[in-house]
């Protein structure tokens, strides 16, 4: 009975602390407009929430976008047009303007967007005020509360405003669980990791932005059709800073938090009426809030409910389930008897000895590197380095610290833009931005793995299936965020791509795919990294330095994991400072030192080249 | 036009000295900018004024007194959120600072409120009696000591960020705070000399400022948006890019204001900014040096 008590709360929370305030706000003007209140600061939570929390984006222009929305309803129905345009045509402005501001800052850190939308708070306040004509100027502007000619009553606006909150948090959630909304997740902890999933970051973080100023103007269409009176102290900069701390206080679990961070809001309003320092204890509340439970207090709170479900779950028969499951994936999973490494890399010596190697080989090469420059300042990082990626091929890149290898990596995949130079993949020259290439075929792991924290180690390696369908134009990635908020099937992973995540968990040595990324060790986090790349099917696969960390037995998953990949692949290149591995596992090994390739060719024949010893043994 | 240049040098001036604070903060802290700048302005600002109309002190206790609070205000500031923040938000983004910074400012500018109250306090001028003529432009002894207390200040952030001990090793942990760390360098004590050092020129803009035309808790975020652009407008990279982008945007406002109404400086200011994020953030004059990611 707990746990079903526990269940219910956390799922149906939301919902019923809506039904709660509907009834709440039934009983006078008073209340009514003190829940319109919540509603209000509920939905410009829900609006900040998608690029605050999904992508790690902060605006200080809700308050203006809001008033965008209020504004452009009261100038409408002033005027005895139909509102229903106004909230449309200021969902369109906050939009328009959501993307001006996030365009002329995409380069740039998040210091640069909240100032930029600071001073559009700034610029707005302004215009309400010097444009008396238009938006009746200090005195703000009355209307008739009504749309498609229907009277709005209190009972109408509260059913309304409690929908409306609903179904945005039902979008958003829906956004949330979806492939795209964990790949937004990805974006906020790693923009580099996220482009190599073929996600083009620029964009998506424009869409998120765009999505929570159309979402603020609907909330303050709401603001207005409540006071049917829009004036311009009620959309002031104070606004902004206030409702900026509403997804923190709520928490960043659930977008059903924002309810919460709203309350909380509401409350702290109503006693600084009658105490002074009300505004100041809610800056140290946020204060205290970002450095100690960063989480959020409803973040917190279904933290404290799954620990007691988790308590109240031991001995029952789905904890049996689930401990079955867990322990048939493990005995799906062949260990290796110790000694088998060893056999393994013996066997691959051999395979080596028979593979084709060199440019001189008929087959094709599909990746072809020519002349890459690049220069930090005065530091030349890469000088003209040139070389083919044959079919099939696993090529080593090796050097001392310093040379340039993760240079070369970020260049090929375009993390970084090479100075000069030209990189052929299958005929297709590749330039721009990593995330299309990444959509070209190529799939990179990090030096420093880099997931997200917030997902479970199966959820991070499923994220490498976006490369497969990722759109690249501005309307397909629009539609594939609109379709993300009204899928409910994101909520369930479809069973063909559960199978996919399974099998490469099991391919790689993935424990615990359930388990919590933030719990795992060092060792999973380069496995999981190494199952996302490899799930997405590139064309050639690029690893920097994936061994590091990694016990024997792992070591010896990944190589069989590539070796296997290798036979429908282009190609593999891997980066790594251990020497004996390379040169056992790679079919050419190609030397970096300061930035010249100083050799390249098989890696026997490689490592007896006197300058090759001389660049890592140092002497004469 | 020759009346504008007052004007022009006495806006520079103010904008140029927040623009420095930050620029401090963000070459010790390499990356972060403090929001609560202006705020710290404004307290030590409306302080000023407040102790100058209701206490019988002399001018330099109360000058004092004021740069004791906002420079209180910043240590505060630093020890207790901007520090930890740094710590905890190491590797995740700019998310948790921007916020925690922008908390500050919330926090900084209820206090104003409590102490000082909402509405706007005029400062006593400095040297009220003097006047001074060059030419056509003639100016008050309280608008050539902000001139001049402004020149002052900035050789003398450039002689110490230059030639000091203390500013080497705040431009070496600006530039690379691990490579510091590794070197066993204090980097406590250059983010504290940093914060020290711009809470003093924040409380000193206030303590200038507050004469001219008043200060009130809101205009913080002026100080805020004009000390941003303004550095990015210049460039981050030297002393003098603050300076620099500061006397441009004042000269800009000022004949924006003038020709075609104040509303249009206001869009003005909004423009610029996203014209320089858009093309060139690292700065007109003095670009930030690139370095291996």
């Amino acid at each position: 009975m707990l746990i079903i008590f526990l269940k219910s709360l956390r799922r149906l929370g939301g919902p019923f602390f809506l039904v709660a305030t509907v009834a709440y706000g039934l009983q006078d003007a008073v209340h009514t407009e003190l829940v319109i209140l919540l509603y209000v600061y509920a939905s410009l939570g829900l609006a900040i929430y998608v690029p605050m929390i999904l992508t790690d984006q902060v605006s200080l222009a809700y308050a203006a976008y809001a008033g965008i929305g209020g504004y452009s309803v009261a100038i409408l129905s002033s005027r005895s047009l139909e509102a229903l345009w106004g909230v449309l045509l200021g969902m369109f402005l906050a939009g328009l303007t959501a993307c001006l501001v996030a365009l002329a800052t995409r380069k740039l850190s998040g210091y640069f967007l909240a100032v930029g939308t600071l001073l559009v708070a700034v610029a707005f306040g302004r215009f309400l005020l010097q444009q008396p004509d238009l938006t009746g100027g200090a005195d703000g502007l009355t209307f008739r509360r009504e749309i498609l000619n229907i009277p709005l009553s209190r009972t109408a606006l509260l059913v309304a405003g409690a929908a409306m909150i609903w179904g945005i948090a039902v979008l958003v959630q829906n956004l949330e669980r979806s492939d795209v909304g964990r790949g937004l997740f990805l974006m906020g902890g790693s923009r580099p990791a996220a482009e190599s999933i073929g996600l083009n970051t620029a964009r998506f973080r424009i869409l998120s932005l765009v999505l929570g100023a159309s979402i603020a103007s609907l909330a303050g269409s709401l603001l207005a059709f409540s006071r049917g009176l829009v004036l311009p102290d009620s959309f002031h900069l104070e606004l902004a800073f206030l409702i900026l701390f509403i997804p923190l206080l709520g928490g960043k679990q659930t977008p059903w938090g924002c309810l919460v961070g709203a309350a909380v809001l509401v409350y702290v309003l109503e006693i600084a009426r009658s105490f002074g320092p009300g505004k100041l204890l809610y800056g140290l509340g946020v204060l205290a809030c970002v450095l100690v439970i960063p989480e959020g207090i409803s973040g917190r709170l279904r933290i404290f409910l799954s620990a007691i479900e988790q308590w109240a779950c031991r001995g029952s028969p789905e904890s049996v389930l689930v401990s079955s499951e867990g322990a048939n994936l493990s005995s799906g999973r062949k260990a290796l008897p110790e000694g088998d490494f060893e056999r393994g890399v013996e066997q691959r010596i051999e395979k080596g000895r028979h593979h084709p190697l060199g440019p001189a080989n008929e087959i094709a090469a599909p990746l072809i590197v020519r002349n890459i420059n690049k220069t930090y300042g005065g530091v030349r990082a890469l000088q003209d380095i040139s070389f083919d990626l044959l079919k099939t091929e696993i090529l080593g890149i090796v050097g001392p610290n310093g040379a340039g290898k993760t240079t070369l990596i970020d260049v090929l995949t375009g993390i970084q833009n090479a100075d000069s130079g030209r990189i052929v993949l299958g005929g297709q020259v590749l330039e721009g931005a990593a995330s299309k290439r990444a959509l070209a075929g190529l799939a990179r792991t990090f030096q420093h793995p880099q997931l997200s924290m917030e997902l479970t180690v199966g959820e991070n390696v499923g994220l490498g299936l976006l490369r497969l369908r990722t759109p690249r134009s501005w309307a397909g990635m629009t539609l594939l965020l609109i379709r993300s908020m009204l899928s409910f099937a994101g909520i369930r992973k479809p069973r063909k791509e559960e199978l996919a995540i399974k099998e490469i968990g099991q391919r790689v040595g993935l424990q615990n795919p359930e388990e919590k990324m933030i719990n795992a060790s060092f060792g999973t986090e380069k496995l999981a990294e190494i199952g996302r790349a490899l799930i997405s099917k590139p064309s050639v696969l690029l690893m920097d330095e994936p061994f590091a960390g990694l016990g024997k037995t792992e070591i010896d998953r990944v190589i069989n994991a590539v070796e296997r990949w290798r036979l429908h692949a282009l190609g593999v290149i891997i980066v790594d400072h251990n020497i004996d591995l390379m040169s056992k596992i790679c079919d050419r090994l190609l030397v970096l030192d300061s930035g010249i390739a100083i050799a390249c060719g098989p890696p026997n024949e490689v490592l007896a080249e006197p300058h090759v010893q001389k660049a890592y043994f140092g002497g004469d | 036009m020759s009346e504008l240049i007052i004007p022009i040098l006495v806006t520079g001036s103010i904008t140029a000295l927040i623009s420095l604070s930050f620029q401090l903060i963000l070459r010790a802290t390499g990356g972060i900018f403090d929001f609560a700048l202006g705020q710290y302005a404004i307290l030590a600002g409306m302080g000023a004024a407040f102790l100058s109309t209701h206490s019988s002190l002399p001018l330099a206790p109360v000058i004092f007194l004021s740069l004791l609070l906002s420079t209180i205000a910043a240590l505060a500031s630093e020890t207790g959120a901007i520090g930890p923040l740094t710590r905890i938000y190491r590797n995740a983004g700019a998310f948790g600072p921007v916020l925690g910074t922008v908390a500050l400012l919330w926090f900084w500018e209820q206090t104003a409120r409590l102490l000082f109250g909402d509405r706007p306090l005029i400062g006593d001028p400095f040297w009220k009696e003097a006047r001074f003529s060059l030419g056509s432009v003639r100016l008050s002894g309280h608008q050539l000591t902000i001139i001049l207390s402004t020149l002052l200040i900035f050789l003398a952030a450039h002689v110490w960020l230059e030639y000091s001990r203390s500013g080497r090793l705040l431009r070496a942990v600006g530039d690379n705070w691990h490579a510091s760390e590794i070197l066993g360098l204090n980097i406590r004590k250059a983010r504290t000399l940093a914060f020290l050092a711009a809470g003093m020129i924040a409380g000193l803009t206030g303590v200038l400022a507050v004469p001219l035309a008043g200060l009130s808790p809101l205009m913080g975020v002026a100080f805020l948006t004009n000390g941003f652009v303004a550095l990015f407008l210049g460039g981050a990279g030297r002393t003098s890019g603050p300076a620099v982008g500061a006397f441009l945007l004042a000269a800009v406002s000022i004949l924006v204001s003038r020709y075609l109404g104040v509303a249009w400086k206001d869009y003005l200011v909004l423009l610029l900014a996203l014209l320089i994020f858009a093309v060139r953030p690292q700065g007109i004059i003095a670009p930030i040096r690139k370095r291996p990611g």
